[in-house]
């Protein structure tokens, strides 16, 4: 690996002021109290849409927690057969990059074929995703900087191996705003608990709190504190509300015409629309027998039932116009094997993981086709970085930053092709390496951000996603 | 020889702005003189002041003045500094100067002249044969932006002339442009002395601040608004300087007093308060980026970082003057004192993330290590100076004058610099609890050694008793995994281990065979450092047992050597030179996995030759497999007489409670802070690779500053502490212009709502310009002046007119500076997070007061390899303190406190973020802590008002909102409580507007 710090390096452009930049509603926040809103952050609608026509209006990120194994999963490498249990120097280019000694060369444990008019090789994991393959762009030569999960999620989703910076999605919002009036813009699920780094992942950084992302809970009510504890009688709620609106109202005379305590007002006006709109969302009892049926989420397993509420949630969220959801597959690191993080054995981890995901992100793609948002929807289907094509142990696989897969779907890619490659081995990434910043670029290109202009001054720099580097990758797009 | 016409053209440009030109030259590449001697004449005469006439002078003195310009070589440095250079620094130099793209360097006459990779650059007037021409003049440089036709001409001419070039190299920070700060940047000028500025009307001023404010409004048209009232005044004050509201009995005293200097001894007695510690304190901890915990992976948590937190606010309270509070934090380590406080403060230092992943890679070690003198560097030059400076890690910085030898020497100062839990109670208190402990510690030796002597005679007993018990002179047994044989140092060449006796009679196994010397880390076996092993024989066939797996750092059966001998063989190693040995250490799988094979009987033998052996140890003082010379107290107890046993209970008493009394001391206070070690050389790191090392550089601060010597060498030991504290004093140098005006900047800042530089911490190119300079230089040398003192300079600020405003809107100011920069009005602000918290808690009457110690946690704590933080459904009354002493961790956020903007403290905050989202509404409305607390709210009114609701409306308008409802308002109240009961409403209140902001 090069230490290329330059890629972390931000910013070039002058101090300007934040009025420069569009912002429409983060945090679930609508019309209503768009003007109060913004007068409040001293901001001006005056410039206003993207920087470019967007061919997404929205994203989907499916992540799959502590590293998915690309040799097991989409990127087929059948010399690993041949080189089974050799040493791994020689094949490919291995410098110093291992987080721990590698051990020898393990060929995949899972059957390979081939799918779809693209004649793209899969492996057996994934034997609904596989049916859609046609619809999937495949990035092949992904590159990590971090080793280790918690910086290489930072890395994944705010471009800085440390926590603390804003969220690829809590950028999103930041540049477009919300389409929905009554929820916020961007949400996060997860199906096992908190994933490593936990509320990192979604953070706002240095930008305001109202771009952080919102955490859907699998269970109880959708979002922490949407509703009052239990007991509290939903008529005094109600009335509560009235009461604040009311003396509210009477204080703003004392003080007419300023924007920050009428954006106030504003703010909880929406808050009791949400706790009518969240509660709408995360029922599923409205969706038909057969789409319950499609995700899967009678599935006796209550892992896998899980996902698929969270998958069949997701498609509800974007369709109301939320602009980011992220799920997660997978929880923290204390609890193995809790997540993707297959250090032991590849196949009783990798397995039940896919089972878990498979048909639910299958039915995902189909129902937001036959919705017909699968074409303004960016989906991407990742793991923070992936895994060796050594063995660590006998039969598990330690981290690999060298050379990963995701697969993009939706929003403008261009579907049925492949980009990139790793080395015979699956160990680098050799043809048309992509860098974090690269997929960043991307997703904020596919929603008609140039992530050259979408900028934040903070700590003596005009901050951005992207850093310094970063390039649309043009060839995955349609 | 080129023609020469000198003409002064005297031009108006649009308003009172006056131009002289004098222009050298004819045609497009004419050149232009007297943008430097017109500043001076600005100086000297206010350009609005000064007659037309008196220019046609002067311009004409200018031509008398200025004949050396016109010599020979004059003429050419006169139009290399007015054409030339600004093209070169500009639009070249940032890659063709330190950086030497493509080999090129244009900062000297030599290395332009050599070139770079293509060749040479300039051929001396020859531009058509100059590749710097053809670049240029093709457009194909500078990228992206070529030159103008102007400005390629320039160049033209000016290599036709000779390529003239001064002796000093060309200096990329000279001067400031479009696109960078140079050395004569705003900020790094010397402090002015200022006088405050006369004011017409001066009936609103009051103190000398106000002149300053009062004088830019003017400017504008715009005056301050009217004072606020008393009401407003005390919640808004208290709030800011002690981050509590008043409660309504200080507001109506305060209402009350008659005294004409009420509100002087109102904010007196707030600056005197420990609240105000704890207020401004969590602004600094902001700063400093404090978090209990190390981020990154793993992001464990820091148990002994709170002294730091309770350092800052003792600071604040002791009004500290901030050049000590400087010196303390960065080299604290280095002042002799005998002070605790000093060694807590040097958390500074270390209260970043730490990286503690350990990897095998070395160069993710050697990045990791930078990324944390980086973090260093940064934080101690934005903290102190406003000054970013990460740029400069991999090239010169982009914006502002501080270029990698800046950086790198940077580093140097902190080179050596570590972390961890160090003691820091001074020899005093130390003295103290050893006096205390001693004679206790005293007692249960005594106690320790009869109960010693009682077991001893059960000892005899039971081995004169039991055949397996034996004596403890014995070693324990051989065991499978690992053994340890120690013999009296040798200087030896082999070594040889040779097998007696197998369990089985099976031949043996070793899988390491460990040799160490006097560094009992080292094993001098090992094969890559150049030992070689041999052996008697080896069991054949087996990949996984071979000889040379005896000494290659591998454990395990699948590494290891078997012989070929039935219950025998012997394993040698030859070490690569003649060494002093001391211990051999030997397992036969050190994964546990296997036990057969195990050698039993044996012994080492050492030799200089190979050929005459000394024995150095053998297994005949180990007792056998199922012997033990360890006995169990209970089988001591056992052997011991009715009389020995009431004597042995006794005694054992006695020893838990001596025991329990030592506990009950509390131990001497320890702190996370810095550790210093021997420094490491520093060099600058090309692009910023650790694996590319430049040249080496000495510990030094910015040469950014030119009023001061950078070069931070010193002649009493250059320890790491003592090279901090040098950075120390530089950076405290009365002749730093950074350091004050940062810092009150800073506290102007948090006083209202904005600072005079809006971005606290970068006032280089990238940052703010002052709404108000040379307020910020009379506030910066006055405070210096005066010893900086730091309640003094709130005291100035709360008591100007301008804090004193008003904060009603006007839109005809509104409408000329919408953000307030001016200070027309006293913005009103929401309450940060933490106030907000302690203002409920205050309310509710469950705000605990405690300060100090260790921080209360809204989490539960899972330690595991990646440690989980557990949300607390309920927190209990001990989370009811001051949210300053709330346990803080980097990767886990209390929702309702994230959600006020309170900032992740992964990085500085130098200014929080205050926004207005649904999900605030929601967590402040339904949030446990909420419903908890207005419960108690709730309670607390009626414990006051009884249950007559008119009466609670009364009490609790005045607890939370600190005024009697309006009579609509108690109507309203009455009812409400009727049907939703007064919980309901002491709820409602706490979301008010009223409550949430100070006005």
């Amino acid at each position: 690996m090069t230490p290329s710090q330059h890629t972390k390096c931000t910013g070039y452009r002058r101090f300007v002021s934040r009025r420069d930049f569009l912002h429409t509603m983060g945090g679930g926040l609508g019309s209503v109290a768009l003007t109060d809103l913004l007068h409040a952050e001293g901001q001006s609608t005056n410039e206003s849409g993207p920087h470019h026509k967007p061919t997404a209006k929205r994203v989907l990120l499916l992540f799959m927690s502590a590293g998915v194994s690309h040799v097991d999963t989409f990127d087929y490498k059948p010399e690993l057969a041949k080189f089974s249990g050799q040493s791994i120097t020689g094949k490919g280019n291995v410098q110093d990059v291992f987080f721990r000694k590698p051990g020898k060369l393990m060929p995949s444990p899972f059957k390979f074929q081939q799918y779809g008019e693209s004649g793209k090789w899969s492996s057996e994991l994934f034997p609904h995703v596989n049916r859609k393959m046609d619809d999937l762009a495949f990035v092949h030569s992904m590159v990590a900087e971090a080793n280790s999960h918690g910086p290489a999620m930072h890395d994944f989703m705010t471009g800085e191996p440390r926590n603390g910076f804003p969220s690829v999605g809590a950028w999103s919002v930041y540049g477009l705003g919300s389409e929905t009036q009554d929820l916020p813009g961007f949400v996060v699920m997860m199906d096992r608990g908190m994933p490593p780094s936990s509320t990192s992942n979604w953070g706002n950084g240095f930008l305001p709190a109202r771009f952080q992302g919102t955490v859907f809970r699998s269970s109880g009510d959708p979002i922490l504190d949407l509703e009052p504890p239990a007991g509290y009688r939903s008529e005094s709620q109600r009335a509560s509300f009235e009461l604040l609106a009311k003396l509210n109202e009477e204080h703003l005379r004392t003080h007419p015409q300023d924007g920050e305590l009428s954006a106030r007002i504003a703010a909880y006006e929406l808050a009791a629309r949400m706790q009518l709109s969240a509660p709408e969302v995360a029922d599923l009892a409205k969706e038909s027998a057969a789409t319950h049926q499609l995700y899967g989420t009678g599935r006796s397993d209550p892992q896998q039932a899980t996902f698929s509420r969270l998958c069949l949630r997701a498609r509800r969220l974007l369709e109301r116009g939320v602009r980011f959801v992220t799920v997660f597959s997978g929880g923290s690191n204390n609890k193995q094997p809790s997540n993707w993080d297959a250090h032991s054995n590849i196949e009783t981890n990798h397995r039940p993981n896919a089972m878990m995901v498979d048909q639910p992100i299958a039915a995902l793609l189909a129902d937001l086709k036959s919705r017909g948002m699968l074409d303004d929807t960016l989906v991407i289907w990742t793991g923070e970085f992936g895994r060796t094509p050594t063995s660590e142990g006998t039969k598990g696989r330690d981290h690999n930053i060298s050379g990963f897969t995701l697969w993009m779907s939706g929003g403008g890619v261009k579907p049925g092709m492949a980009y990139g490659a790793t080395d015979e081995i699956g160990f680098q990434a050799v043809d048309n390496p992509v860098q974090i910043a690269d997929l960043h670029a991307t997703i904020l290109h596919t929603l008609g951000l140039n992530h050259e202009r979408l900028t934040y001054y903070y700590n003596g720099l005009q901050r951005r996603l992207t850093g310094v580097a970063g390039n649309v990758i043009r060839e995955v797009l349609a | 020889m080129k023609h020469l016409t000198v003409r002064s053209i005297l031009k108006y440009r649009g308003g009172p702005c006056v131009r002289l030109e004098m222009r050298v030259g004819t045609g497009p590449e004419a050149f232009l003189l007297g943008e430097e001697s017109l500043s001076l004449m600005n100086r000297i005469f206010p350009i609005n002041t000064f007659p037309v006439a008196a220019w046609v002078a002067i311009a004409c003195l200018s031509l008398i003045l200025l004949p050396p310009v016109f010599a020979a070589d004059g003429i050419h440095e006169t139009y290399f500094r007015a054409k030339v250079e600004p093209i070169l620094v500009r639009r070249c130099l940032e890659c063709h100067g330190a950086d030497r793209k493509g080999g090129l360097d244009l900062r000297t006459k030599a290395a332009a002249f050599q070139g770079g990779e293509s060749g040479a650059a300039i051929e001396a007037t020859k531009p058509d044969e100059s590749l710097l021409f053809q670049y240029v003049d093709s457009e194909e440089m500078p990228p992206k932006k070529p030159l103008s036709a102007a400005e390629i001409a320039v160049l033209k001419r000016w290599i036709s002339d000779g390529a003239f070039y001064p002796e000093k190299p060309l200096d990329l920070f000279a001067a400031t442009s479009d696109h960078r700060a140079g050395h004569d940047w705003w900020s790094l000028q010397p402090v002015k002395t200022v006088v405050p500025p006369a004011v017409r009307n001066s009936a609103t001023v009051r103190t000398e601040i106000d002149r300053f404010v009062v004088a830019r409004l003017q400017q504008n048209g715009l005056g301050f608004s009217s004072p606020a009232d008393r009401r407003t005044l005390i919640r808004r004050v208290s709030l800011d300087l002690t981050g509590l509201p008043p409660t309504y009995e200080q507001q109506q005293e305060f209402i009350n007093d008659p005294r004409d200097d009420a509100y002087e001894r109102l904010v007196d007695r707030l600056l005197a308060s420990p609240h105000y510690g704890e207020r401004w304190g969590r602004h600094w901890l902001d700063v400093v980026r404090f978090a209990e915990s190390n981020g990154f992976e793993r992001d464990r948590i820091r148990e002994n970082f709170w002294p730091y937190r309770d350092y800052v606010i003792r600071s604040f309270n002791a009004d500290k003057p901030y050049d000590q509070f400087v010196r303390e934090q960065l080299a604290g380590d280095a002042l002799k004192a005998e002070n605790a406080d000093e060694l807590i403060a040097t958390g500074f230092l270390v209260a970043g993330p730490k990286n503690d992943v350990a990897t095998v890679s070395e160069l993710e070690r050697l990045q990791t290590r930078q990324d944390e003198l980086d973090e260093f560097v940064t934080a101690t030059s934005t903290t102190f100076l406003g000054l970013t400076s990460g740029c400069a890690r991999c090239h010169d910085h982009k914006f502002d004058p501080i270029d990698m030898r800046d950086y790198y020497a940077l580093t140097a100062v902190f080179s050596g610099l570590d972390r961890g839990v160090n003691s820091v109670a001074s020899a005093k208190d130390k003295a103290a609890r050893v006096a205390v402990v001693a004679p206790i510690q005293k007692q249960i030796g005594a106690t320790k050694a009869d109960i010693g002597l009682l077991l001893q005679q059960a000892r005899k007993r039971l081995l004169a008793s039991s055949p397996k018990h034996k004596p403890n002179s014995l070693r324990p047994a051989v065991s499978a995994t690992s053994n340890e044989d120690e013999f009296e140092a040798t200087q030896a060449r082999f070594v040889r281990f040779t097998v007696t006796v197998t369990l089985g009679n099976s031949q043996p196994c070793l899988d390491e065979l460990e040799i160490y010397g006097e560094n009992a880390k080292r094993n001098l076996a090992l094969s890559k450092t150049g030992a070689k092993a041999t052996a008697s024989s080896l069991l054949p066939g087996y990949p996984i047992h071979q000889v040379h797996h005896l000494n290659d750092g591998q454990h395990g059966n699948s590494h290891s050597w078997i012989s070929n001998e039935s219950g025998k063989g012997w394993a040698q190693i030859e070490l690569p030179a003649v060494a002093k040995v001391q211990r051999v250490v030997w397992g036969r799988d050190r994964n546990g996995k296997y036990n057969d094979r195990l050698p039993v009987g044996y012994r080492i033998e050492v030799s200089l030759d190979g050929d005459k052996w000394l024995k150095v140890t053998d297994s005949g003082n180990r007792i056998a497999p199922g012997e033990k010379t360890h006995m169990t107290s209970g089988e001591l107890i056992a052997a011991l007489t009715a009389s020995e046993k009431k004597q042995h209970a006794s005694l054992i008493q006695s020893q838990s409670q001596l025991a329990a009394r030592l506990k009950a001391i509390p131990p001497l206070p320890v702190s996370y802070s810095a550790r210093d070690g021997q420094p490491q050389p520093a060099y600058v790191l090309t692009r910023g690779n650790v694996r590319d090392r430049g040249e080496q550089v000495k510990p030094a601060a910015f040469h950014t500053i030119k009023a001061l010597d950078p070069l931070l060498v010193g002649v009493q030991g250059d320890t790491g502490p003592n090279r901090r504290l040098r950075l120390a004093e530089w950076i405290v140098d009365a002749k730093n212009p950074l350091t004050a005006r940062v810092f009150v900047n800073r506290i102007w800042h948090y006083h209202f709502g904005q600072g005079i530089v809006n971005t606290p911490n970068d006032f280089g190119f990238n940052g703010d310009r002052p709404s108000h300079p040379k307020l910020l230089d009379w506030l910066a040398a006055d405070f210096m002046e005066h010893g900086w003192k730091i309640k003094r300079l709130h005291r100035m600020i709360v008591l100007s007119a301008a804090y004193r405003q008003q904060s009603a809107f006007n839109p005809k100011a509104a409408s000329q500076d919408g953000a307030n920069r001016l200070l027309w009005r006293m913005s009103p602000r929401r309450l940060d997070a933490e106030s907000l918290r302690d203002a409920v808690l205050q309310v509710s009457g469950k705000l605990d007061l405690t300060m100090e110690g260790p921080s209360f946690r809204l989490f539960r704590y899972r330690d595991g390899n990646v440690p989980d933080y557990i949300l607390l459904d309920e927190p209990g009354p001990e989370t009811w303190r001051r949210s300053v002493y709330r346990f803080n961790i980097r990767t886990f956020q209390s929702p309702l406190m994230s959600a006020f903007d309170c900032p992740n403290a992964s990085v500085q905050t130098p200014k929080r973020n205050f926004s207005t989202t649904a999900l605030q509404a929601l967590s402040l409305m339904n949030n446990r802590f909420t419903f908890q607390q207005s419960q108690y709210f709730a309670a607390r009114v009626t414990a006051e008002a009884g249950e007559d609701p008119s009466k609670q409306a009364n009490v609790a308008y005045r607890l939370a909102l600190l005024r009697e409802p309006t009579k609509s308002q108690r109507r309203q109240a009455v009812s409400f409580i009727e049907n939703h009961g007064l919980f309901s409403l002491c709820r409602v209140l706490l979301n008010t507007n009223e409550f949430l902001y100070a006005f």
